[in-house]
C-alpha cells in the first residue's frame, strides 16, 4: 500500500510541476486532428488561415491549441477532455475526433460550442440532429461527395454520350445506394444505363468483357471496396475497349481510373474557420447548418489514362472547370 | 500566481478523472486477462475480438432501448459464449491454445461487424466514404448511458450542479469492479473455481485428482471472455462510441497491466493477486493521461513508451524476484 501511494504522490507531483505551462486569460481554440494526413491537414491549415482573415490570430488575440493523438484511441479520448476542460470553442477533424469531442462534452457537463469538418456522415455520427438542424451547439463540414455531380461530368467531357454503366460489388449496400443515384442522375440527362454487379474477384475478368463489348461511353466507379482494391484491372480493361471511367473517389483515379470530383479539404477547412469566425463573434451554433464541399470541387485527372482512350487532357480539364 | 495554481490543480483532476474513467473499463478486460493468462495458463488471444464484441453488442442493445445495465450484462453473456468457443476449439477439437484464440479472434471481427451492421442500417442517410466504411462506428447518446441516472440524481434531483457526469461514470465503474472483484474471489474459491485453478496450475496433476479439466479450460475462458466483454461495454459507454476496430491492442493493455501490478502490489494471494490487476492498469493509465495532459510526449512516441514502460517493469520485478525468494508464486494461495 505504502508503494502505491509513493508512485501515486510521485505522478501527480510529476503532473503540479508540468502544469505551470499552457495558462491563458485570451480566447482557446482547440483543434484536434485524428492523424496526420494530407486531406486532413488541410483542413487544419484552411481553419488556421480562416480565422486569421477573420480577425483572430494565434498567438495575438487568440490561442490555437493543436492536438493529433495519432489515431490512438486512448490519447485520442484523453486529448478531447483536456481541449474541452480547457477551451472555448473546439474543432474536431474527422469523424472519431469529432465524436470524442462531443462525448467529452457531455461528460464534462460543458456546453461549448464544437465544429467539425471532414466527417462524411455527421447526422449517422450523431454530432447533428439533421443537417440543417444543428440544435446540440454542434455543427460544421461534411466531405460527402455527390454522385450526381460525378455522373454530369460524362456529359461535359464526352457530349455525345448516349449510354453509361456502373459496375460494383453484389453484398455491398453503398454501392448500391450509389448505383441507384447514379441512375437517376443518368436517366434525367437522357443517357441509357446499364448495370454489372459482380459476387466476388473470380467473376470480375468475365465482366469486364462484357462491359468492353458493351456500347457503353464512361463506366462509373463508385466508392465500393472491390471496385477499389481491383481498380488497376479494371481501369486497364476500359483503356482497351476505349471506355472514359468516372471514379468515386480520388484514390481510384490516380491508380488508373480517367476522372473524378474531389472534395477540396482546404477550402472545407476555411468553410468550418469562416463558421468559427462567426461563433466568436456571437453567432449562436443553431443558426449555422452543416456545410459541405460540393462547391469547391476539385478536378481530379489521370492524364495517362484519358490520352490512352484519346481524350487531350488539357480539353478534358477545361471542360470540368467551373463545375 | 493564484491562476497558475488553478490551472495546475485543473491538469491533475483532469489526470485523476481520465484515469479513472478510462482506467476502470481496462481493469475489467486486465481482469479477464489475468484469469486465463495467469490463471489457466492459457494466452488467449481472441480477447481482441471480445473487448469490441462486448461494445459492439452493449450498444446495438442501448441504441434499440434496452436498460445499459441489462445491455452490459447481455455483453457478459456474449463474451461468455464466446469464451467457451474458443475453450472447445482448444479442448473438443485439440486445436492448439493460440491458435483457438486466433480463431475466435477472427470470427469475432466478422461477428462484430454484423452486430454493427444491423445498426448502420438502420441509421445511415448517405453512402459511406470508401475511406470509413471498414471502420464501423456507433455513438451512444449521454442519456442511453449507464451512469446517466446517476447522474440525473445527483444534478437535478440533489441539485448539485458541479456535479459532472464523468464523477457518476467513476463512482459506478468503481461499484462495478469491486462488485467483480468480490464474485471472482468467491468464485475461485468456490469447488469448481478450485478445479479451474487446478488445471491452470497443474493439468495432469488436476486430471489424476479427477477434475475434469476440458470443462474446466472451457468455462476458465468463458468467465475470462465475459470479463473482457464486460469491459469493452463500459468502454464504449463512457467513451460513448464503439468502433469494430477498438479491441486492437487491448491484450497489450491488459498483460501490461498485469505485470505493473504484479510488480507493485505483488503476488502472493489470490485477493493479493485481483487487486494488483486494477491496480496495475489504473496506473498504467495513470502514467499515459499524464503524459497526455501535461504534453511531455508528443503521441507519437506513445507506442514507444508503451513499451519501455512494461521493459522497465520487467527488469525491476525481475530484480525484485532475484532478491527475495517469492512463495506461492502463482497465485494459488489463498488468505
Amino acid at each position: 500500500m505504502k508503494k502505491i501511494i509513493t508512485v501515486l504522490s510521485l505522478v501527480f507531483t510529476l503532473a503540479l510541476s508540468f502544469s505551470l505551462a499552457g495558462c491563458t486569460k485570451t480566447t482557446t481554440v482547440g483543434i484536434l486532428q485524428l492523424v496526420t494526413h494530407d486531406a486532413l491537414d488541410a483542413c487544419t491549415t484552411g481553419f488556421e488561415e480562416a480565422l486569421a482573415d477573420g480577425g483572430f490570430v494565434d498567438g495575438d488575440n487568440i490561442v490555437i491549441e493543436f492536438r493529433n493523438p495519432e489515431a490512438d484511441s486512448v490519447a485520442l479520448n484523453s486529448y478531447a477532455s483536456e481541449l474541452v476542460r480547457s477551451c472555448d470553442i473546439v474543432l474536431g477533424i474527422a469523424t472519431d475526433a469529432a465524436v470524442a469531442l462531443k462525448n467529452a462534452r457531455e461528460n464534462e457537463g460543458s456546453d461549448i460550442p464544437i465544429l467539425f469538418t471532414a466527417v462524411t456522415d455527421p447526422v449517422a455520427a450523431g454530432l447533428v440532429t439533421a443537417l440543417d438542424v444543428t440544435d446540440n451547439n454542434v455543427t460544421g463540414t461534411s466531405d460527402a461527395s455527390d454522385v450526381a455531380k460525378q455522373i454530369q461530368m460524362v456529359k461535359k467531357i464526352l457530349p455525345n454520350a448516349t449510354e453509361i454503366g456502373v459496375l460494383y460489388h453484389s453484398s455491398e449496400v453503398n454501392s448500391q445506394v450509389q448505383a441507384t443515384a447514379a441512375q437517376t442522375e443518368a436517366t434525367s440527362q437522357n443517357l441509357g444505363f446499364e448495370t454489372w454487379t459482380v459476387n466476388e474477384v473470380s467473376e470480375l475478368n468475365a465482366t469486364l468483357t462484357a462491359i468492353s463489348n458493351s456500347d457503353i461511353d464512361a463506366l462509373f466507379l463508385p466508392t465500393d471496396n472491390l471496385v477499389a482494391s481491383n481498380i488497376q484491372t479494371i481501369a486497364d480493361a476500359m483503356i482497351d475497349a476505349g471506355i472514359l471511367t468516372v471514379c468515386g473517389e480520388e484514390s481510384m483515379t490516380t491508380k488508373g481510373g480517367c476522372v473524378t470530383y474531389s472534395i477540396d479539404y482546404a477550402a472545407l477547412g476555411v468553410q468550418t474557420g469562416e463558421m468559427a469566425v462567426e461563433i466568436l463573434n456571437g453567432k449562436s451554433v443553431a443558426e449555422i447548418p452543416v456545410g459541405n464541399g460540393l462547391s469547391d470541387l476539385l478536378v481530379v485527372l489521370n492524364e495517362t489514362s484519358l490520352t490512352a482512350i484519346g481524350l487531350n487532357p488539357d480539353t478534358v480539364r477545361s471542360a470540368l472547370q467551373g463545375n | 500566481m493564484l491562476v497558475l495554481a488553478q490551472t495546475g490543480w485543473q491538469i491533475v483532476t483532469g489526470i485523476a478523472l481520465d484515469t479513472f474513467s478510462s482506467g476502470l473499463p481496462y481493469a475489467m478486460l486486465a481482469l479477464g486477462i489475468f484469469l486465463s493468462y495467469r490463471i489457466l495458463d492459457f494466452a488467449d488471444l481472441g480477447a481482441e475480438g471480445s473487448f469490441t464484441l462486448g461494445g459492439a453488442v452493449t450498444a446495438v442493445l442501448v441504441y434499440s432501448g434496452v436498460n445499459p445495465f441489462i445491455a452490459l450484462l447481455f455483453a457478459s453473456v456474449a463474451g461468455f459464449f464466446a469464451g467457451s468457443v474458443t475453450g472447445l476449439l482448444c479442448t473438443k477439437l485439440k486445436i492448439p491454445a493460440l491458435l483457438s484464440g486466433i480463431i475466435t479472434m477472427t470470427a469475432l471481427f466478422t461477428i462484430n461487424l454484423v452486430i454493427m451492421g444491423i445498426y448502420k442500417a438502420q441509421t445511415s442517410s448517405q453512402p459511406f466514404n470508401i475511406l470509413t466504411s471498414n471502420t464501423n462506428y456507433i455513438t451512444t447518446s449521454i442519456g442511453n448511458r449507464f451512469y446517466y441516472s446517476l447522474y440525473a440524481f445527483f444534478n437535478s434531483t440533489l441539485g448539485l450542479s458541479w456535479f459532472k457526469p464523468l464523477y457518476s461514470a467513476i463512482l459506478l465503474l468503481i461499484v462495478i469492479t469491486v462488485a467483480v472483484m468480490i464474485i471472482v474471489y468467491y468464485f475461485y474459491g468456490t469447488e469448481i473455481g478450485m478445479g479451474v485453478r487446478a488445471t491452470g496450475m497443474n493439468g495432469v496433476m488436476a486430471r489424476a485428482q479427477g477434475i475434469d479439466t476440458d470443462n474446466m479450460t472451457i468455462l476458465g475462458l468463458a468467465i475470462s471472455n465475459a470479463l473482457i466483454s464486460l469491459g469493452g461495454g463500459l468502454s464504449s459507454q463512457v467513451s460513448g462510441s464503439t468502433s469494430s476496430n477498438m479491441g486492437v491492442g487491448v491484450l497489450v493493455i491488459g498483460l501490461a497491466s498485469i505485470i505493473i501490478g504484479e510488480a507493485i502490489v505483488g503476488r502472493k494471494t489470490f485477493k493479493r493477486n485481483l487487486i494488483a490487476v486494477v491496480v496495475g492498469a489504473i496506473i498504467y493509465y495513470m502514467i499515459i493521461s499524464t503524459v497526455i495532459n501535461t504534453g511531455l510526449l508528443e503521441p507519437h512516441y506513445l507506442k514507444l513508451l508503451y513499451a519501455v514502460l512494461i521493459v522497465v517493469v520487467l527488469v525491476i520485478s525481475h530484480i525484485k524476484k532475484n532478491k527475495k525468494q517469492v512463495i506461492g508464486g502463482n497465485g494459488l494461495a489463498r488468505d
